[in-house]
């Protein structure tokens, strides 16, 4: 057996390049056994690369890593199972259709010749369903199971694999405060039993309550390692963003001005059973908080005509619109944002110019439908250079972008028709930090000249730094609404976990 | 070929609209003509060969583009064929030409005894002494009759005739036609257009006639006096008038024909031409009609969210189904009618002509119809708004509608261009074949056009597409088919063997283009390392997240 001083996991100047961009350059981890070791970072620090090149899913193309002081590598995911390491991922992977048992043993089922053995499998899988302390029926289907008990599904069959390491990445993401807290326990009770678990979370709270150690990343290299009683918000929050977070968020507060949009008794498909009433004045930011899954996105898609709504009202600059499709919230002077960036926001195989041009060209065409190639150009040429999209030419086709880049030609998409009311999913999801920092500053600058931008958020830093006003959602409805003042932290979660406390002005 | 030197090319192709995409099927199809010159040369370089060449092109280019616009927006059709069939019939049924008899009426009754024909009603034309011919009831052949007087029947103005001869027990109802005697003929020896001897009939008949040049007379033989019935049908002959006058009281023809049988002991049965509508008005209905079906296609693509394959596969069916229906499994045609407008589809545009006139060489009209139609096509796709909702809707049809663009009216249109290009193309190929069997006509031509559009560089997945290139993909396959007509290879018979070789060039050309395809992805990608690495102190533009 390994002495006290070997770590679990070490993992030693492992990078990874993907190509045109240099996803991790020799990164080091350590994770010792027992202990909760919390991995955060912004998005796009490299955080996933290098959990996926943990778990067998990518190999590192240098560097490094031992498990329980040997060197191994892994070129699947079976390598790094037989090593005992295992990968939940934030999308849970479970068959829906089968029952909890034989999502446990998928693939691995106890067989007598070429049969399963259906008893030996429901036995099997209640022992470590027991061990992750919530009663569930091996005979369930999943599909049938709440999403904080398929995570504890999947946490079984992690064990029933005789995982020594466990990773889990944003496992609270779509939980409730109650399931978070079994999770907790679960997680705590697995730590005395020996297990090592990278635990990988943009809520600094949890990680503050739960991790033992704490490796901070950004943009694909270390950012410092922080011991138990160093863990505290700012300490993290500075190795994040790499600055002080004041300078970061570079918000200067202004007078909101006229009410541009609102939104009365809004009903999306989603939550037929709930409804949306709020204002966005002109000039104001507006953060829009919630979990996974409460409704946000739905409820920007409906305001933007993707989705119809099944009833309310949609005043924008107080006149009552019907928007039957996006265009028709163009028309109004709206803009969304999506936050799928490549399903619904580029078209990556198409060239910068045709991104930027292609919202404007119908209102820009020539006589006969022509398309205005000049001025395609000049309104190409001015977004690449108010947004700084670092292409290296207009003729750069959308794919072969960073991220960041593909995010501001979206960006100049809409810009370049001088929206009113600009929306925003996610805005800066899976962006590196110099590119969300810009991005920051225009958010900043377009509610100056007088954009009403309402922007939803998982993260919470963005959330506190950016919003002039916070609406929290949770299943479909608003809980709260929260001004910079109230803004922390607890009170988001407290209204996004359904505590409806906190108070509304 | 260096990173610059390939960026450099590729922009000096793209500027005169050959992307990277088609340069390998450009290059196939000269290496083929090349290979055919030194192969087959005057066989192949033949003015016929090429000529015809280039209306095969163009015939299947223009199905080419228009399937190229569906496969755009990452659909698909496969009711081209059928519908070429169905618009060539249509075509056919709405120019369809009849020859009405001048003078004709509709038996009320026939009361044999009195040897009386009963009309239906007051038809003027008829007078004592003239020749008819009685077509009796279901199963009673035809005969010629002459009137011996007619009476007023009734007060309703219609009259009975009295003729000569006795009925036929199975004359019941039937109809009337007044036949004209021929007062003189002559024959004289001229020369046609083309310079050669015919021999023209000119033929003056009997009274006064409304009769117009391309009007029709048929020609038959009455009964012997003494026989009382004549079963003359099978010496019935047909002329098309070629000219008229008049002579005194009477009427004159021109016919530029022979009828050698023809003395002036025959009856003449002048028939007026009857044509259902005018050109431009069948062109107009087709188009309409086309119009129509793109809509359809559209909507329930776009509204009821139908897969593109299943819609277009149910078109496939139902068109040809209809067409074959609609003409009773007979072939359609224009016969000897429109010959100027079937120029259309079989002639050519004259560049070169002999001195002797015996050999000359022209665009062929397909060929123009098509370069017409292609540059328009292209124009449409590459410069105007629609042209490029279109490629963006085939890229992303989720970020378009994101964007502002009405997609399903965008992706009904493009099945409107599909369908009107099946009905340009059903036109041409009438008009070329002047044969149109319903059941056959048009089989497999979606598969050829979908094939062309592919080889041209037209990606299934949609989003891509070059006019240009499809062109180049019809004038491949044309070329391969040639090539295979005049390869004889021993043991194959190259009308057996054409659609396997075909398969298999598009097969390897397509794989070949994937393969070119991938390399130029690969380069591209490379330039923003060198961008990047000159940004020095800049930020680092990349991140994981959009790599994997």
């Amino acid at each position: 057996m390994s002495s006290e001083t070997t770590p679990l996991l070490e993992v030693r100047n492992v990078s990874k390049r993907f190509p045109g961009v240099q996803a991790l350059s020799r990164v080091a981890l350590r994770l010792n056994r027992g202990e909760v070791l919390a991995v955060i970072g912004e998005n796009g620090a490299g955080k996933s690369t290098l959990m996926k090149i943990l778990a067998g899913v990518q190999e590192p193309d240098e560097g490094e890593i031992r498990v329980g002081g040997k060197a191994v590598q892994f070129r699947s995911v079976n390598d790094a199972l037989s090593a005992g390491v295992v990968l939940i991922h934030q999308e849970l992977n479970l068959a829906d259709n089968l029952d909890v048992a034989a999502n446990i043993y998928l693939g691995r089922e106890p067989r007598f010749f070429g049969l399963i053995r259906k008893r030996r499998l429901h036995e099997d899988a209640s022992t470590y369903l027991e061990l992750t302390g919530l009663g569930v029926d091996p005979r369930a289907l999943v599909n049938t199971l709440p999403i904080g008990k398929q995570q504890m599904v999947e946490i079984a069959k992690a064990l029933s694999a005789n995982a020594q390491i466990l990773i889990m990445d944003e496992p609270t993401s779509s939980l409730s405060l109650h399931e978070s807290e079994a999770l907790f326990d679960v997680i705590r009770e697995l730590r005395t039993r020996g297990v090592g678990i990278i635990y990988i979370s943009h809520r600094l709270g949890e990680v503050k309550d739960l991790a033992d150690r704490v490796t901070v990343m950004r943009d694909g290299e270390n950012a410092g390692d922080l011991r138990r009683d160093e863990i505290t918000h700012d300490n993290m929050v500075v190795r994040m963003v790499g600055r002080e977070v004041s300078q970061f968020y570079a918000r200067e507060p202004h007078e909101p001005g006229d009410v541009v949009l609102e939104v009365r008794g809004l009903v999306t498909p989603a939550w037929p059973q709930r409804t949306l009433d709020f204002r966005l004045r002109a000039g104001e930011i507006v953060g829009v908080a919630g979990l996974v899954g409460a409704g946000r996105t739905e409820m920007l898609q409906a305001l933007f005509g993707v989705d119809e709504p099944l009833a309310g009202d949609i005043l924008v600059g107080g006149r009552r619109m019907k928007f039957e499709a996006p265009k028709d919230a163009i028309a109004a002077g709206m803009a969304l944002v999506p936050e799928d960036r490549k399903r619904h926001g580029l078209i990556t195989e198409m060239t910068v110019r045709e991104n930027v041009s292609l919202a404007g060209l119908m209102a820009n065409r020539r006589p006969a439908g022509f398309i205005n190639s000049a001025r395609e150009t000049e309104a190409t040429s001015e977004m690449v250079q108010q947004l700084r999209i670092r292409t290296p030419g207009h003729e750069q086709v959308c794919q072969y972008l960073s991220g960041g880049n593909q995010q501001k030609v979206v960006i100049g998409k809409w810009l370049s028709l001088r929206p009113r009311i600009l929306l925003m999913d996610e805005p800066t999801r899976g962006i590196d930090i110099g590119a969300k920092e810009e991005i920051y500053k225009l958010m900043e600058s377009l509610a100056r000249d007088g954009v009403a931008i309402l922007f939803v958020s998982s993260e919470m830093e963005e959330v506190l730094g950016m919003s002039d006003r916070t609406i929290v959602m949770h299943e479909g409805a608003i809980t709260g609404e929260l001004k910079r003042e109230q803004l922390s932290e607890e009170a988001i979660m407290q209204l996004a976990t359904g505590n409806v406390t906190a108070q509304v002005d | 070929m260096s990173d610059s030197d390939f960026r450099a090319v590729s922009k000096v192709f793209s500027r005169i609209g050959i992307n990277p995409r088609i340069v390998g099927i450009l290059a196939l199809l000269i290496f083929l003509w090349f290979f055919l010159s030194i192969y087959a040369g005057d066989r192949f370089y033949g003015l016929n060969n090429v000529e015809n060449l280039l209306k095969r092109t163009g015939l299947y280019g223009i199905l080419g583009i228009g399937v190229a616009f569906v496969i755009i927006t990452s659909g698909i059709d496969l009711s081209i064929g059928s519908l070429v069939c169905l618009m060539a019939c249509l075509l056919s049924i709405f120019l369809q030409v009849d020859y009405a008899p001048t003078t004709r009426a509709p038996v009320a009754e026939v009361q044999a005894a009195d040897k009386t024909i009963v009309l239906r009603d007051s038809t003027e034309g008829f007078a004592p002494g003239d020749p008819v011919r009685f077509s009796g009831g279901n199963h009673a052949a035809s005969s010629i009759k002459t009137i011996a007087s007619l009476d007023q029947v009734g007060s309703g103005g219609a009259i009975s005739i009295v003729v000569d001869t006795e009925f036929n027990r199975d004359d019941d109802t039937g109809i009337v036609d007044r036949l004209t005697k021929i007062e003189s003929l002559t024959r004289a020896d001229v020369e046609d257009k083309d310079g050669r001897a015919v021999v023209q009939l000119t033929i003056t008949l009997v009274g006064s006639h409304a009769l117009r040049p391309r009007d029709q007379i048929d020609f038959m033989l009455p009964p012997a006096a003494d026989a009382a019935r004549s079963d003359y049908t099978d010496l019935a002959t047909q002329a098309i008038i070629t000219d008229v006058d008049t002579e005194g009281g009477n009427t004159r023809v021109t016919i530029k024909s022979d009828i050698p049988k023809l003395t002036e002991a025959w009856l003449a049965l002048p028939k007026l031409r009857r044509q259902r509508m005018s050109i431009p008005m069948a062109l107009g209905l087709l188009l309409a009609i086309a119009l129509a079906l793109g809509v359809l296609h559209g909507v329930l693509v776009t509204k009821l969210s139908l897969p593109p394959f299943v819609v277009t596969l149910c078109g496939l069916l139902i068109y040809r189904g209809v067409s074959r229906s609609i003409m009773q499994d007979q072939p359609g045609g224009f016969g000897n009618e429109y010959e100027s407008f079937q120029q259309l589809g079989a002639g050519k545009l004259v560049l070169w002509e002999s001195a002797s006139g015996t050999s000359s060489f022209g665009l062929p009209y397909p060929f123009l119809v098509m370069v017409i139609f292609g540059l328009t096509a292209a124009v449409f796709l590459n410069r105007t708004v629609w042209g490029r909702y279109l490629l963006a809707i085939g890229r992303n049809e989720e970020a378009a509608r994101y964007s502002g663009i009405n997609t399903s009216r965008m992706i009904i249109m493009a099945y409107v261009i599909g369908v009107l290009a099946s009905t340009i193309g059903g036109v041409l190929f009438a008009l070329y074949a002047n044969s149109v069997p319903p059941s056959s006509f048009g089989a497999w031509y979606e598969l050829y056009a979908i094939a062309a559009a592919v080889l041209g560089g037209c990606s299934l997945r949609g989003g891509e597409g070059s006019i240009f290139g499809v062109i180049v993909g019809a004038a491949l396959m044309q070329t391969l088919y040639n090539l295979i007509q005049m390869l004889s290879i021993p043991g194959f018979n190259a009308d057996q063997i054409e659609q396997a070789v075909i398969g298999a060039v598009i097969l390897a050309g397509v794989s070949a283009d994937e393969i070119v395809r991938r390399i130029v992805a690969a380069r591209r990608a490379r330039p923003i390392d060198r961008s990047r690495s000159g940004d020095g102190g800049g930020s680092p533009s990349g991140d994981a997240s959009s790599a994997d």
